[in-house]
């Protein structure tokens, strides 16, 4: 017998082939606005609870240029060791997927995607602010 | 150019299948479990239960979906999966081990167990057999009307009744319905009964009618439909039927029944919870919470979560008869949190959202409460 009388819940139960791995993907992303975007970069607000030794955080972006289309995908971008990915997309809609795997333990708090509207069309009051020709850009 | 951001705090997965754009809903959340507005990595937090034996006698951990089931009570800890219910318990500083089932070997239980766990009297039914200690006769029974040794159910069972689907305990009252099979009519498998306070004892056979506290009561609907499960609440018992559900509030010694017309479910397992909470898969897959109205004794509050999207693929293709791919829903005291599987995927549902995880769970066994009840 090797039941301990202890603070455990035991469970009965199996597993999935895809334990191990943190994966994530968004609802639909058009920012609110009609024209094409460009996603450049995203920013992952994580932390990990224990040592992580080769913790591997990726993102991924779905893209498409029809709302009638289904998504297609990138590739998968390494994060730096800040948290930060920069994939480059530009389309109408995105879906933005994370994945993290080798973790023993984390939390991830936020997802922050830096995109520029660089489509003018849709602009109706100054164009000027949108299309950024007075240096507005950063 | 000019640059923006949109900043996203994850929300768990998305509710309904049209898409919630630029919120924090995800469309995937596999390994995490939602912690406010943060995602943690998360699998369950469940230690494998071990292979054990007693003796000459080992118990078989091997999930078969959607056994083996656990449960909890004074009287032990009791292991149910298709052909044995054992009994582990903790006597004079050591383990025991006795498989209650073991008259009716060679005969697989299909249906899943419900169990009734009222101090030192644990009834054990699925929609096959029944399974109790008969105090009168002072013998464990199985009676499944049907097998040769199991047509005879000792003193407080008639033999012309079916044995329940389901079982629960309701302040010291059992509360049983349903029936595997429809009967003549009026049906039993729309039929409710509730024993004695106290007494495994029933209306219409050993119960005393003097004390007027047992009764039955026909759901009224088709002899064709089955109530599937009945689990107590804080203030009365639900009844969960294939295409309606009722709510069973005390009126004096008897009972008053309230319909909730929306809830009808697949299986008897396809609720998990306490007292205070149901959670409910419905035949489509909508999550149902089901609560106590705190200010209405015979109400109860129904709240609709939706997740039919991500949800019906667990309740499409179930097979009650042979309890393949059936959804079953582990409720988790010690983490508030709910386990909803059907064998191959597996979702986690707490207040703060449904996510996905890798932990098929049939049953779990907090330890920490077997000690403060043994």
């Amino acid at each position: 017998m090797t039941v301990a009388l202890g603070d455990y819940v035991y469970g009965s139960f199996s597993e999935t082939s895809d334990k191990g791995t943190l994966l994530l993907t968004t609802e639909v992303l058009d920012f609110g606005l009609a024209g094409f975007k460009s996603i450049e970069s995203v920013a992952l607000s994580f932390s990990a609870t224990t040592a992580v030794t080769s913790a591997l955080a990726e993102v991924l972006i779905y893209w498409r240029n029809d709302r009638k289309s289904s998504f297609r995908a990138t590739s998968w971008f390494r994060t730096d060791p800040l948290g930060m990915a920069f994939p480059m997309v530009t389309a109408l809609e995105f879906k933005v997927s994370v994945r993290l795997t080798d973790l023993s333990a984390g939390y991830l708090d936020s997802l922050t995607t830096f995109f520029k509207a660089g489509d003018g069309r849709f602009g109706r009051s100054d164009f000027r602010l949108i299309v950024g020709e007075q240096g507005e850009s950063d | 150019m000019r640059g923006n951001t949109l900043r996203l705090k994850p929300k768990g997965l998305s509710p309904v299948s049209y898409g919630l754009r630029n919120s924090g809903y995800l469309t995937v959340a596999s390994n995490v479990r939602m912690q406010g507005e943060v995602c943690e990595y998360y699998q369950g937090d469940l230690t494998a239960f071990p292979a054990l034996s007693v003796g000459a006698t080992t118990i078989n951990m091997t999930v078969d979906w959607p056994y083996p089931q656990i449960f909890q009570h004074d009287s032990g800890i009791w292991i149910a999966n298709r052909n044995h219910l054992y009994q582990l318990s903790y006597v004079s500083a050591a383990w025991t081990l006795d498989d209650r089932l073991s008259s009716y070997s060679g005969h697989d239980v299909s249906w899943p167990w419900t169990f009734a766990g009222p101090p030192m009297n644990p009834v054990f039914a699925s929609g096959n057999v029944l399974v109790w200690y008969d105090r009168t006769d002072t013998a464990w029974k199985v009676y499944d009307k049907a097998t040769t040794g199991h047509t005879t159910p000792g003193s407080n069972w008639s033999s012309s009744w079916y044995p329940p689907v389901s079982i629960c305990n309701f302040r010291g009252q059992y509360v049983a319905c349903g029936s595997a099979i429809a009967t003549t009519a009026p049906s039993q498998s729309r039929l409710v009964r509730w024993s004695e306070i106290g007494r495994f004892a029933w209306f219409g056979h050993t119960a005393q009618e003097r004390f007027r506290d047992s009764g039955e009561w026909y759901a009224p609907v088709d002899d064709n439909e089955i109530l599937l499960r009945c689990e107590a609440l804080r203030s009365g018992v639900m009844i969960y039927g294939t295409f309606g559900s009722y709510f069973l509030y005390p009126v004096e010694e008897s009972f008053g029944f309230r319909e909730v017309p929306e809830i009808g479910i697949s299986n008897p397992l396809a609720i998990g919870g306490n007292l205070d909470q149901h959670l409910v898969v419905d035949r489509t897959g909508g999550l149902w919470i089901i609560e106590p109205d705190p200010r209405s004794r015979d109400k109860v509050i129904v709240k609709n979560l939706r997740y039919e999207g991500t949800l019906y693929s667990l309740v499409d293709g179930s097979n009650i008869s042979t309890g393949a791919g059936l959804v079953s829903v582990v409720w988790n005291e010690r983490e508030k949190e709910w386990y909803i599987s059907d064998g191959t995927t597996s979702y986690l549902y707490n207040a703060d959202g449904l996510t996905k995880i890798s932990k098929v769970v049939t049953g779990i066994l907090d330890m920490k409460e077997v000690v403060l009840t043994r």
